[in-house]
């Protein structure tokens, strides 16, 4: 069973957003002298740019093991920061990046909807999705707040573009279920 | 510990949680209102629903209703099955954007109202009232509708005029909040003694065809709930009617008590998510939402007396 391509089509173009703003935010930073969460930004890259390659199988541009090393080296470390004290804003990003890990898995041939086989631990996928869900309304609530830092940059953009990565994550593991 | 000293009851009892980024009890439940949205929204999104069978399902529901019910549902299923793609974009998008603006603090009265009015409106044209109105309703498989609930919850969760603190207009302590549970429980017991629903096989029927596609784990406990039921249908529709009918004048006990009360309404809606509801039918690909389930026991945390030092100590 297949979904409109349409709407892979649009979620596959705000994943390359995604990536997009987050290299733009680590260049602006530097350029302009400002905080952010780089190593943040710079996982949401990949993340971006594999998450398009899900939803629109043309824009597929490494192997699908390659980002399997890649999100498997990513959730290791956003875990390991996540478990230091004080650190514990990582964690979220461990649930992306092992997100990315478990997709990447479960779909190695393409797109979600596409998928001819059967899934593959449903019950994950949905486990997975509910974290999503539940990290973007938080995501919402956080936007507008005082940020963390007086010199952050753009710290409402650095919500809305997680809390988009969030949507787009959950969208396609609840195709996966 | 004063447990008369409802926090809701208090004009100004919360600290400013804009500033200190913390969450009192209610604003949790509203967020989890707002991730049920987000929830609904993404679910809708799903390939089923852009095809023309969505429609179908749609217009099924108009069947056994009063014509002035039903044709309204016939209409709009029409209108969808002539264009399913962006009609159904349509409303997992509204569904998506309801729940991120129930989160968001600007929107959240906005979002709220408008909660209320899509869940009034799918109540009527894609649950055909949940099945209240042709003998059809069944506590176990989703009555009185689950997207009433939603409404239900908006009401109670909406916050107070001054967005700094988080009481409630509607507490769970005021008349009509009572009211409210008491028609909701109350109803779902005389549903639970339907004829329809208190045959021997009734409840072991049900369970059986919704089990279907479901995933192994979940095959397995409808298994086993599927032969407890066989043969005693009746029985246990007695008793959960019994168990629901409690639960309804519940509301009405003391604080001490009423949490017994709430504990039980939890279990029995864990029950019905699980067993009745295959955790509203999400691994099949046709789920476009939760179901009643997960619903009644969040209204029932809706109802959970906060006790004053609660908001303090956030």
């Amino acid at each position: 069973m297949s979904g409109p391509t349409w709407l892979y089509d649009v979620a596959a173009v705000l994943m390359l957003a995604v990536a997009v703003y987050a290299v733009g935010r680590v260049v602006a930073a530097v350029r302009l002298r400002r905080g952010t969460a780089w190593d943040i930004d710079l996982a949401h890259v990949p993340m971006g740019v594999a998450m398009a390659g899900m939803f629109v199988p043309r824009l597929a541009l490494l192997p699908w093991w390659v980002w399997g090393v890649v999100f498997g080296v990513l959730t290791a470390y956003f875990l390991a920061r996540g478990v230091i004290p004080g650190s514990r804003r990582y964690l979220p990003h461990a649930g992306h990046a092992g997100a990315m890990l478990y997709m990447v898995l479960a779909l190695p041939t393409g797109r979600a909807g596409m998928s001819a086989g059967p899934p593959h631990l449903p019950t994950v996928a949905w486990v997975l999705g509910l974290f999503m869900v539940g990290y973007t309304v938080v995501l919402a609530r956080s936007i507008g707040a005082p940020p963390p830092s007086p010199d952050s940059l753009a710290p409402g953009g650095a919500l809305a573009y997680k809390l988009a990565a969030s949507v787009g994550m959950g969208f396609m593991l609840i195709l996966m279920l | 510990m004063d447990v008369n000293s409802i926090t809701t009851h208090l004009p100004n009892p919360q600290p400013d949680t804009k500033r200190t980024g913390s969450l009192d009890h209610r604003e949790r439940l509203r967020l989890a209102l707002a991730a049920l949205w987000v929830l609904d929204g993404l679910l809708q999104y799903q390939p089923f629903m852009f095809t023309p069978d969505f429609a179908k399902t749609l217009a099924a529901t108009a069947q056994g209703n009063p014509g002035v019910v039903a044709h309204p549902i016939t209409w709009a299923a029409g209108i969808i099955a002539a264009h399913p793609q962006w009609t159904n974009a349509l409303f997992a998008t509204i569904q998506l954007a309801l729940g991120i603006g129930i989160a968001l603090r600007p929107t959240v009265r906005l979002a709220l109202a408008g909660s209320i009015v899509w869940s009034v409106a799918v109540w009527w044209f894609g649950e055909g009232f949940g099945g209240v109105l042709n003998g059809t309703a069944n506590p176990l498989s989703g009555a009185p509708g689950a997207v009433i609930l939603y409404a239900l919850l908006a009401v109670l969760l909406w916050p107070a005029a001054d967005s700094s603190t988080m009481d409630h207009r509607v507490t769970a302590d005021h008349p009509l909040a009572r009211a409210l549970w008491l028609v909701l429980w109350g109803s779902l017991a005389y549903f639970a003694l339907l004829p329809g629903n208190r045959t021997s096989q009734g409840i072991h029927d049900m369970i059986t065809s919704i089990s279907a596609g479901q995933p192994q784990w979940l095959v397995a406990i409808d298994h086993v709930a599927a032969g407890v039921a066989d043969g005693r249908g009746t029985a246990l529709s007695i008793v959960l009617a019994v168990l629901l009918a409690a639960v309804a004048v519940g509301v009405f006990a003391p604080p001490a008590s009423r949490r017994i009360v709430l504990v039980v309404a939890m279990a029995l809606a864990a029950v019905i998510w699980v067993i009745g509801e295959a955790m509203g039918n999400v691994f099949s690909g046709q789920g476009t939402d939760v179901n009643s389930g997960l619903l009644l026991a969040l209204l029932a945390l809706t109802y959970w007396p906060v006790c004053r030092t609660e908001g303090a100590a956030s």
